[in-house]
Protein backbone atom coordinates (compact mmCIF):
# COMPACT_ATOMS: atom_id res chain seq x y z
CA UNK A 1 0.00 0.00 0.00
CA UNK A 2 1.34 3.42 -0.98
CA UNK A 3 2.65 5.46 1.99
CA UNK A 4 0.29 8.36 1.24
CA UNK A 5 -2.79 6.12 0.90
CA UNK A 6 -4.27 7.21 4.24
CA UNK A 7 -3.21 10.86 4.00
CA UNK A 8 -3.91 11.63 0.34
CA UNK A 9 -5.73 9.00 -1.74
CA UNK A 10 -8.24 7.67 0.79
CA UNK A 11 -9.39 11.07 2.18
CA UNK A 12 -9.65 12.53 -1.33
CA UNK A 13 -11.73 9.65 -2.74
CA UNK A 14 -13.82 9.36 0.45
CA UNK A 15 -14.59 13.11 0.50
CA UNK A 16 -15.57 13.06 -3.18
CA UNK A 17 -17.72 9.92 -2.68
CA UNK A 18 -19.53 11.16 0.44
CA UNK A 19 -20.08 14.72 -0.83
CA UNK A 20 -21.40 13.32 -4.10
CA UNK A 21 -23.73 11.00 -2.23
CA UNK A 22 -25.35 14.00 -0.50
CA UNK A 23 -25.77 15.96 -3.72
CA UNK A 24 -26.76 13.05 -5.97
CA UNK A 25 -29.52 12.00 -3.55
CA UNK A 26 -30.96 15.55 -3.78
CA UNK A 27 -30.70 15.59 -7.57
CA UNK A 28 -32.23 12.09 -7.79
CA UNK A 29 -35.30 13.28 -5.84
CA UNK A 30 -36.03 15.93 -8.49
CA UNK A 31 -35.31 13.59 -11.41
CA UNK A 32 -37.62 11.01 -9.81
CA UNK A 33 -40.36 13.64 -9.45
CA UNK A 34 -39.94 14.58 -13.12
CA UNK A 35 -39.93 10.92 -14.22
CA UNK A 36 -43.01 9.88 -12.29
CA UNK A 37 -44.96 13.06 -13.17
CA UNK A 38 -44.04 13.70 -16.83
CA UNK A 39 -42.40 10.46 -17.99
CA UNK A 40 -38.86 9.10 -17.93
CA UNK A 41 -37.75 10.41 -21.33
CA UNK A 42 -37.47 14.11 -20.33
CA UNK A 43 -36.12 13.10 -16.90
CA UNK A 44 -33.30 10.97 -18.32
CA UNK A 45 -32.55 13.40 -21.19
CA UNK A 46 -32.33 16.42 -18.82
CA UNK A 47 -30.17 14.55 -16.31
CA UNK A 48 -27.88 13.16 -19.02
CA UNK A 49 -27.39 16.61 -20.59
CA UNK A 50 -26.43 18.06 -17.19
CA UNK A 51 -23.96 15.19 -16.55
CA UNK A 52 -22.31 15.93 -19.92
CA UNK A 53 -21.98 19.67 -19.01
CA UNK A 54 -20.54 18.77 -15.59
CA UNK A 55 -18.12 16.30 -17.17
CA UNK A 56 -16.92 18.99 -19.58
CA UNK A 57 -16.40 21.42 -16.67
CA UNK A 58 -14.26 18.87 -14.77
CA UNK A 59 -12.32 17.78 -17.88
CA UNK A 60 -11.64 21.40 -18.91
CA UNK A 61 -10.91 23.05 -15.57
CA UNK A 62 -9.12 20.14 -13.92
CA UNK A 63 -6.16 19.79 -16.31
CA UNK A 64 -6.05 23.61 -16.88
CA UNK A 65 -5.20 24.09 -13.19
CA UNK A 66 -1.80 22.42 -13.81
CA UNK A 67 -0.64 25.66 -15.46
CA UNK A 68 -1.12 27.65 -12.24
CA UNK A 69 1.95 27.80 -9.91
CA UNK A 70 1.50 25.16 -7.19
CA UNK A 71 1.71 27.58 -4.21
CA UNK A 72 -0.92 29.90 -5.72
CA UNK A 73 -3.12 26.92 -6.58
CA UNK A 74 -2.83 25.47 -3.07
CA UNK A 75 -3.67 28.83 -1.50
CA UNK A 76 -6.73 29.51 -3.71
CA UNK A 77 -8.06 25.93 -3.58
CA UNK A 78 -7.31 25.76 0.16
CA UNK A 79 -9.27 28.93 0.92
CA UNK A 80 -12.21 27.79 -1.25
CA UNK A 81 -12.24 24.35 0.42
CA UNK A 82 -12.05 26.03 3.82
CA UNK A 83 -15.04 28.26 3.03
CA UNK A 84 -17.00 25.35 1.56
CA UNK A 85 -16.08 22.89 4.33
CA UNK A 86 -16.79 25.22 7.26
CA UNK A 87 -20.03 26.21 5.51
CA UNK A 88 -21.20 22.57 5.41
CA UNK A 89 -20.00 21.96 8.98
CA UNK A 90 -21.89 25.05 10.21
CA UNK A 91 -25.08 23.94 8.47
CA UNK A 92 -24.82 20.33 9.73
CA UNK A 93 -24.22 21.47 13.33
CA UNK A 94 -27.13 23.96 13.21
CA UNK A 95 -29.43 21.27 11.76
CA UNK A 96 -28.38 18.72 14.39
CA UNK A 97 -29.00 21.31 17.13
CA UNK A 98 -32.47 21.97 15.71
CA UNK A 99 -31.72 25.63 14.94
CA UNK A 100 -32.49 25.11 11.24
CA UNK A 101 -34.71 22.43 9.71
CA UNK A 102 -33.32 19.15 8.38
CA UNK A 103 -33.46 18.60 4.63
CA UNK A 104 -36.52 16.47 3.82
CA UNK A 105 -36.29 14.46 0.57
CA UNK A 106 -39.95 13.38 0.67
CA UNK A 107 -41.07 17.02 1.02
CA UNK A 108 -38.74 18.10 -1.81
CA UNK A 109 -40.19 15.33 -4.01
CA UNK A 110 -43.77 16.36 -3.21
CA UNK A 111 -43.01 20.04 -3.91
CA UNK A 112 -41.41 19.34 -7.27
CA UNK A 113 -44.14 16.90 -8.36
CA UNK A 114 -46.86 19.39 -7.34
CA UNK A 115 -45.09 22.18 -9.25
CA UNK A 116 -44.86 20.06 -12.41
CA UNK A 117 -48.52 18.97 -12.16
CA UNK A 118 -49.69 22.57 -11.74
CA UNK A 119 -48.23 23.59 -15.12
CA UNK A 120 -50.47 23.62 -18.17
CA UNK A 121 -49.76 23.61 -21.90
CA UNK A 122 -49.18 21.33 -24.86
CA UNK A 123 -47.68 17.89 -24.00
CA UNK A 124 -44.48 18.76 -25.87
CA UNK A 125 -44.07 22.01 -23.87
CA UNK A 126 -44.69 20.18 -20.61
CA UNK A 127 -42.05 17.59 -21.50
CA UNK A 128 -39.57 20.39 -22.23
CA UNK A 129 -40.32 22.04 -18.88
CA UNK A 130 -39.85 18.68 -17.14
CA UNK A 131 -36.57 18.04 -18.97
CA UNK A 132 -35.26 21.49 -18.02
CA UNK A 133 -36.25 20.89 -14.38
CA UNK A 134 -34.22 17.64 -14.38
CA UNK A 135 -31.31 19.36 -16.17
CA UNK A 136 -31.26 22.24 -13.70
CA UNK A 137 -31.46 20.00 -10.62
CA UNK A 138 -28.59 17.77 -11.74
CA UNK A 139 -26.50 20.75 -12.91
CA UNK A 140 -26.93 22.78 -9.71
CA UNK A 141 -26.40 19.85 -7.32
CA UNK A 142 -23.55 18.59 -9.50
CA UNK A 143 -21.70 21.91 -9.40
CA UNK A 144 -20.74 21.28 -5.78
CA UNK A 145 -19.56 17.78 -6.71
CA UNK A 146 -17.56 19.19 -9.64
CA UNK A 147 -15.94 21.77 -7.38
CA UNK A 148 -14.96 19.16 -4.78
CA UNK A 149 -13.59 16.79 -7.42
CA UNK A 150 -11.58 19.57 -9.09
CA UNK A 151 -10.35 21.10 -5.82
CA UNK A 152 -9.29 17.80 -4.26
CA UNK A 153 -7.92 16.51 -7.55
CA UNK A 154 -5.92 19.66 -8.23
CA UNK A 155 -4.23 19.76 -4.83
CA UNK A 156 -2.63 16.31 -5.09
CA UNK A 157 -3.06 15.35 -8.75
CA UNK A 158 -5.92 12.99 -7.92
CA UNK A 159 -8.49 14.21 -10.44
CA UNK A 160 -9.30 10.75 -11.83
CA UNK A 161 -9.41 9.13 -8.41
CA UNK A 162 -11.72 11.85 -7.02
CA UNK A 163 -13.89 11.58 -10.17
CA UNK A 164 -14.19 7.82 -9.65
CA UNK A 165 -15.30 8.45 -6.05
CA UNK A 166 -18.03 10.80 -7.34
CA UNK A 167 -19.09 8.36 -10.08
CA UNK A 168 -19.30 5.52 -7.54
CA UNK A 169 -21.73 7.65 -5.49
CA UNK A 170 -23.83 8.30 -8.64
CA UNK A 171 -23.92 4.57 -9.42
CA UNK A 172 -24.92 3.67 -5.86
CA UNK A 173 -27.77 6.22 -5.79
CA UNK A 174 -29.00 5.10 -9.23
CA UNK A 175 -29.02 1.42 -8.23
CA UNK A 176 -30.79 2.14 -4.91
CA UNK A 177 -33.18 4.61 -6.54
CA UNK A 178 -34.07 2.23 -9.38
CA UNK A 179 -34.76 -0.53 -6.87
CA UNK A 180 -36.84 1.58 -4.46
CA UNK A 181 -38.55 3.98 -6.94
CA UNK A 182 -39.03 6.58 -4.18
CA UNK A 183 -36.99 9.44 -2.66
CA UNK A 184 -33.97 8.17 -0.68
CA UNK A 185 -35.19 9.83 2.51
CA UNK A 186 -33.40 7.28 4.73
CA UNK A 187 -29.94 8.44 3.67
CA UNK A 188 -28.40 10.19 6.73
CA UNK A 189 -27.86 13.42 4.79
CA UNK A 190 -26.90 15.56 7.76
CA UNK A 191 -24.37 13.06 9.13
CA UNK A 192 -22.78 12.80 5.68
CA UNK A 193 -22.71 16.59 5.41
CA UNK A 194 -21.03 16.79 8.82
CA UNK A 195 -18.39 14.23 7.84
CA UNK A 196 -17.64 15.90 4.52
CA UNK A 197 -17.53 19.31 6.25
CA UNK A 198 -14.90 17.93 8.65
CA UNK A 199 -12.79 16.48 5.83
CA UNK A 200 -12.98 19.52 3.56
CA UNK A 201 -12.23 21.93 6.43
CA UNK A 202 -9.12 19.87 7.25
CA UNK A 203 -8.06 19.82 3.58
CA UNK A 204 -8.75 23.56 3.40
CA UNK A 205 -6.60 24.46 6.41
CA UNK A 206 -3.82 22.14 5.22
CA UNK A 207 -3.60 23.52 1.68
CA UNK A 208 -4.13 27.14 2.72
CA UNK A 209 -1.20 26.62 5.08
CA UNK A 210 0.90 25.02 2.33
CA UNK A 211 0.13 27.97 0.06
CA UNK A 212 1.16 30.43 2.78
CA UNK A 213 4.42 28.56 3.43
CA UNK A 214 3.40 26.80 6.67
CA UNK A 215 5.62 23.86 7.65
CA UNK A 216 3.26 21.15 8.90
CA UNK A 217 4.81 18.75 11.41
CA UNK A 218 4.67 15.28 9.83
CA UNK A 219 3.94 16.76 6.37
CA UNK A 220 0.81 15.11 4.87
CA UNK A 221 0.18 13.24 8.14
CA UNK A 222 -0.86 16.61 9.64
CA UNK A 223 -4.20 16.10 7.81
CA UNK A 224 -5.20 13.49 10.40
CA UNK A 225 -4.91 15.69 13.53
CA UNK A 226 -6.50 18.56 11.58
CA UNK A 227 -9.49 16.33 10.74
CA UNK A 228 -9.63 15.17 14.39
CA UNK A 229 -9.61 18.81 15.54
CA UNK A 230 -12.59 19.73 13.32
CA UNK A 231 -14.39 16.49 14.23
CA UNK A 232 -14.08 17.07 17.99
CA UNK A 233 -14.91 20.77 17.64
CA UNK A 234 -17.96 19.92 15.51
CA UNK A 235 -19.27 17.30 17.95
CA UNK A 236 -18.70 19.56 20.97
CA UNK A 237 -20.26 22.50 19.19
CA UNK A 238 -23.31 20.47 18.16
CA UNK A 239 -23.96 19.47 21.81
CA UNK A 240 -23.41 23.06 23.00
CA UNK A 241 -25.69 24.51 20.32
CA UNK A 242 -28.38 21.92 21.06
CA UNK A 243 -28.31 22.74 24.77
CA UNK A 244 -28.43 26.47 24.02
CA UNK A 245 -31.28 26.05 21.53
CA UNK A 246 -33.25 24.04 24.09
CA UNK A 247 -32.75 26.80 26.64
CA UNK A 248 -30.74 24.60 28.97
CA UNK A 249 -27.46 25.79 30.49
CA UNK A 250 -24.67 24.52 28.19
CA UNK B 1 -30.79 33.22 -18.51
CA UNK B 2 -32.65 31.86 -15.49
CA UNK B 3 -30.46 28.74 -15.46
CA UNK B 4 -27.30 30.86 -15.73
CA UNK B 5 -28.53 33.09 -12.90
CA UNK B 6 -29.27 30.00 -10.78
CA UNK B 7 -25.77 28.65 -11.52
CA UNK B 8 -24.15 31.88 -10.32
CA UNK B 9 -26.39 31.97 -7.25
CA UNK B 10 -25.42 28.36 -6.48
CA UNK B 11 -21.71 29.12 -6.91
CA UNK B 12 -22.00 32.19 -4.67
CA UNK B 13 -23.93 30.22 -2.04
CA UNK B 14 -21.27 27.49 -2.04
CA UNK B 15 -18.69 29.84 -0.57
CA UNK B 16 -20.85 32.46 1.12
CA UNK B 17 -23.31 30.36 3.12
CA UNK B 18 -22.88 32.92 5.91
CA UNK B 19 -21.29 36.25 4.97
CA UNK B 20 -19.73 36.77 8.40
CA UNK B 21 -18.19 33.28 8.37
CA UNK B 22 -16.75 33.89 4.91
CA UNK B 23 -15.33 37.30 5.78
CA UNK B 24 -13.92 36.04 9.09
CA UNK B 25 -12.15 33.11 7.41
CA UNK B 26 -10.72 35.38 4.70
CA UNK B 27 -9.65 37.91 7.36
CA UNK B 28 -8.05 35.14 9.44
CA UNK B 29 -6.04 33.82 6.48
CA UNK B 30 -4.93 37.37 5.62
CA UNK B 31 -3.88 38.00 9.23
CA UNK B 32 -1.80 34.79 9.35
CA UNK B 33 -0.16 35.75 6.03
CA UNK B 34 0.73 39.22 7.38
CA UNK B 35 2.07 37.80 10.66
CA UNK B 36 4.16 35.27 8.74
CA UNK B 37 5.57 37.89 6.37
CA UNK B 38 6.49 40.18 9.27
CA UNK B 39 8.20 37.20 11.00
CA UNK B 40 5.90 37.42 14.04
CA UNK B 41 4.82 33.83 13.36
CA UNK B 42 7.18 31.05 12.33
CA UNK B 43 6.17 28.49 9.65
CA UNK B 44 5.12 25.90 12.25
CA UNK B 45 3.34 28.27 14.66
CA UNK B 46 1.41 29.79 11.74
CA UNK B 47 -0.17 26.39 11.03
CA UNK B 48 -1.41 26.06 14.61
CA UNK B 49 -2.77 29.63 14.60
CA UNK B 50 -4.52 29.06 11.26
CA UNK B 51 -6.17 25.81 12.39
CA UNK B 52 -7.25 27.09 15.80
CA UNK B 53 -8.40 30.39 14.32
CA UNK B 54 -10.68 28.59 11.85
CA UNK B 55 -12.18 26.46 14.62
CA UNK B 56 -12.80 29.56 16.77
CA UNK B 57 -14.49 31.33 13.83
CA UNK B 58 -16.73 28.27 13.34
CA UNK B 59 -17.60 28.21 17.05
CA UNK B 60 -18.47 31.93 17.07
CA UNK B 61 -20.63 31.60 13.92
CA UNK B 62 -22.63 28.61 15.21
CA UNK B 63 -23.17 30.05 18.69
CA UNK B 64 -24.22 33.44 17.29
CA UNK B 65 -26.76 31.82 14.98
CA UNK B 66 -28.00 29.52 17.74
CA UNK B 67 -28.63 32.49 20.07
CA UNK B 68 -30.32 34.42 17.27
CA UNK B 69 -32.50 31.47 16.25
CA UNK B 70 -33.60 30.54 19.77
Amino acid sequence: MSPDFWTALFPAVAAAFLASLVEVVEAFTIVLAVGTTRGWRPAVAGAAAAIVVLGLIVLTLGPALRFIPIRTLQLVVGILLLLFGTGWLRKAVLRWAGVIALHDESAAYAREAADLRSRTGAPRTLRWIAGIAAFKAVLLEGLEVAFIVIAIGAGKGLLWEASLGALAACALVLVLGAALRKPLAQVPENTLKFGVGVMLSAFGVFWTGEGLGVRWPGADLALLPLAALFLLAGIGLAHLARALAAGRPA
Amino acid sequence: MTILGDVFRELFGMFVADLRLTLSVLGGVLLVAILMNSAVLGPVAAGFVLALGCVLILVETVLRETRRGK
